[in-house]
């Protein structure tokens, strides 16, 4: 699956599958055809876009990074095929950053990785399941989070940059999500040595 | 910038200064930004003052850099803590035992020096990662495998060091034993090769380990001594086969003929690879939910067997592996079934021959790789969806050396778990007698890392009594954090601590200014030994 999209994810508004209940409460609000009607955001450093097949809002994430020119590789909870198929090849030559919106192990190990070849984390949110069935976020910029386009709300705000402060936002959380999200960007630090 | 502990601001930036000139300007790093990844990702100490920080790292690129680097230090008694790529989480990761030392981070020595596919060993650098050494067989089609730990990204010779272990055949699993011949720096910039190493061009450095005289690879075993920058491995020449059975047994007493019997296979390499013990009455997650009904560990052994007969479950099971020919493998679990029968109700799975190397469809479900000798990190994937496996702050692991018996392991884990309850220690992970390394098992006990600096606190006092109290009925640890690496050595206490003083010893006449990787495992340098 590295480097192509499973095909039941393939479409323009991949997000949306997401969870299709929560995108028609989003047209009802206004919220989403007013985020659809924007241009995407100026555009950033190329980055390839790390989702998790297994996660809506990874794949939301992801259709929404995709909507602002970035190349999305799937991955399944496991980095391995990525890291060995594509990235410790691909960064002895070019650091190109790297985004998500994934499980904790995924962000875990390429955050290491990245480390490891002069890369660094240039945005961390952290989005917690609470007993309840919401979700917390804890963001380091001040983007306004909605239950019905969170991901791809959090999607715009990787890409730019991260501020000095957090933000706390709660929204609901969806069916499949693990207990801890992680949205991070990886970016490669100014002169950085391989 | 931080300043190593009794080196003054000018004498530490005189050093820096020395060290660009040594490795470049580019691999000096002194910045919290560029320290980060020297922090232990998995500290039990994060953000406390306890918590080691580096003072700087340098990244040499040549052994002769870590010469002049090491002469430099040694001249200035700047601490050093060497490392390979400093993944052993849980282990301490890349930071120094000693806060305020200098990392020598030797990720950049990553070249694979040689390979011999008819000798079937590897000469490589401490930078060289599992994926680099299994990307360089796979790439040239060499007909060998690798052993590697769960994640893959760790350094061949660095988990070697620390006394890692696989789960291939039992030849190369236990990655210190599997090594032969090193290149190491001395802490005045000396260079020592071992084994046949020390003969000038010697044709077979990483064909026999002990040359002559006395074999001195042992001291740079989790040690302090030393900077190993080559290493020869020795590598797995690929098997043609695969099997793997499960042997079954319905009582909590056949425990002991069963670890036997194992035993037996073993030592005398009718079974290679690495058996894997389990009951379905020792659940791994030490909190993980039961099948209703099913009786607890703490339950009477009559209702467990009982539960055991009527669900058609065993009480104990071992898998077991075999690699080598076809027809091998299928004649080694034959004659593992017959020596097994002596067991009453003993029970069979699996036994199916696989050709190597596995195709995709073979590896299709499982845990994981490592048994064919595949690189991989889908260990952190593993429990991204369960309430205890996926710890944002990382694990700490009691790791006591059991005897190979039943009943050693039966009083292990009463022991351990007692222990646990006493101090409501936040285990998340029990596991299986681990077989890594022949002749003993492991037992890991893994602890999660809270964000609570005092649930922490509390985690480390329960931690030390568990080392103690472990200690106190015979079994030791075989590796710790730095954290309590201390308390680990102070159990290891024969006759006054003799083994301790020898150390120190060693420790003063090879490295008298204290320079390198100052209390790791539990020596301290003179000056330091003073101090406290």
């Amino acid at each position: 699956m590295i480097g192509g999209m499973p095909h039941e994810y393939v479409g323009d508004n991949d997000w949306d599958l997401w969870d299709r209940r929560e995108f028609m409460a989003g047209v009802a609000l206004g919220s989403l055809t007013a985020l659809a009607a924007e241009p995407a955001a100026a555009p950033s450093a190329p980055t390839i876009i790390i989702a998790d097949t297994r996660i809506a809002a990874s794949r939301a994430f992801a259709a929404e990074a995709t909507r602002m020119g970035h190349r999305v590789t799937w991955i399944e909870g496991d980095i391995t095929d990525l890291w060995y198929g594509e990235l410790d090849l691909r960064w002895r030559t070019d650091k190109i950053a790297l985004a998500g919106l994934t499980a904790y192990g995924a962000f875990f190990c390429l955050e290491r990785l990245a480390m490891d070849r002069g890369l660094r984390t240039a945005f961390r949110g952290e989005h917690r399941r609470t007993a309840s069935g919401a979700t917390l976020h804890t963001i380091p910029c001040p983007a306004v989070l909605s239950d019905a386009l969170w991901p791809v709300q959090l999607a715009r705000a990787a890409m730019g940059p991260a501020s000095s402060g957090t933000v706390r936002h709660t929204t609901r959380a969806t069916p499949d999500q693990p207990d801890l999200l992680v949205s991070w960007r990886l970016a490669p630090k100014p002169g950085a040595n391989a | 910038m931080r300043v190593p502990p009794g080196v003054s601001a000018a004498d530490f930036a005189d050093a820096i200064s020395q060290f660009k000139s040594a490795v470049g300007a580019d691999w000096v790093f002194t910045s919290d930004e560029d320290l980060e990844p020297y922090r232990d990702a998995y500290s039990i100490v994060r953000d406390e003052p306890e918590e080691r920080i580096a003072s700087a790292a340098v990244a040499p690129f040549t052994a002769e850099e870590v010469q002049a680097v090491m002469r430099i230090a040694d001249a200035k008694r700047i601490p050093v803590y060497p490392i390979s790529t400093g993944k052993n989480l849980g282990y301490g990761g890349a930071a120094p035992v000693l806060s305020g030392s200098v990392v020598l981070d030797l990720k950049r020595m990553n070249r694979i020096l040689e390979i011999d596919e008819r000798n079937a060993y590897v000469l490589v650098e401490p930078g060289v990662t599992y994926f680099d050494l299994y990307r360089h067989i796979q790439d040239r089609k060499l007909n060998l495998w690798i052993d590697c730990p769960d994640p893959g990204w760790g350094s061949v010779i660095g988990n070697a060091l620390d006394y890692g272990g696989g789960y291939t055949h039992s030849s190369y699993r236990n990655h210190f034993e599997a090594h032969c011949g090193m290149e190491v720096v001395l802490a005045n910039g000396e260079i020592v090769r071992t084994g046949m190493g020390a003969l000038p061009g010697a044709r077979t450095w990483q064909q026999n380990k002990y040359g002559y005289g006395p074999w001195l690879d042992g001291l740079f075993k989790q040690s302090s001594l030393g900077v190993v920058t080559k290493m020869g491995i020795w590598l797995y020449p690929a098997p043609e086969a695969f099997l793997s059975g499960v042997i079954g047994v319905p009582k909590r007493a056949d425990l002991g003929p069963l670890v036997d019997l194992v035993n037996y296979l073993e030592n005398t390499v009718a079974i290679q690879g690495m058996p894997v013990f389990g009951s379905p009455f020792l659940p791994i997650g030490f909190a993980a939910p039961q099948p209703p009904g099913m009786p607890s560990y703490d339950a009477s052994i009559a209702d467990q067997e009982s539960y055991a007969a009527a669900h058609n479950l065993p009480y104990w099971t071992v898998a077991v592996s075999y690699y080598g020919g076809a027809e091998v493998v299928k004649a080694q679990w034959d004659y593992t079934r017959r020596k097994a029968s002596a067991i009453a109700g003993v029970t069979f799975s699996g036994g199916d021959v696989v050709a190597m190397p596995p195709k995709a469809d073979d590896l299709k479900g499982a845990l994981s790789k490592s048994p064919f000798g595949i690189p991989a990190l889908s260990i952190f994937s593993i429990g991204a969806r369960s309430e205890h496996s996926d710890p944002t702050e990382g694990h700490i692991t009691c790791s006591p050396i059991v005897p190979r018996t039943g009943e050693g392991i039966l009083a292990a884990y009463d022991l351990i778990r007692k222990t646990v309850k006493q101090f409501d220690l936040p285990v998340s992970v029990l596991t299986p007698p681990i077989g890594c390394w022949a002749r003993t098992f492991v037992i890991l006990v893994m602890m999660a890392v809270s964000a609570d600096p005092e649930k922490n606190k509390r985690t480390r006092a329960g931690f030390r009594e568990m080392i103690r109290i472990l200690a106190a009925h015979g079994y030791g640890e075989y590796r710790t954090a730095p954290a309590f690496q201390d308390d680990v050595m102070a159990t290891y206490s024969f006759n006054n601590h003799a083994l301790l003083r020898f150390h120190e010893a060693v420790k003063d006449a090879i490295d008298p200014n204290g320079i390198i990787s100052a209390g790791r495992y539990g020596v301290w340098p003179k000056h330091l030994r003073e101090k406290t």
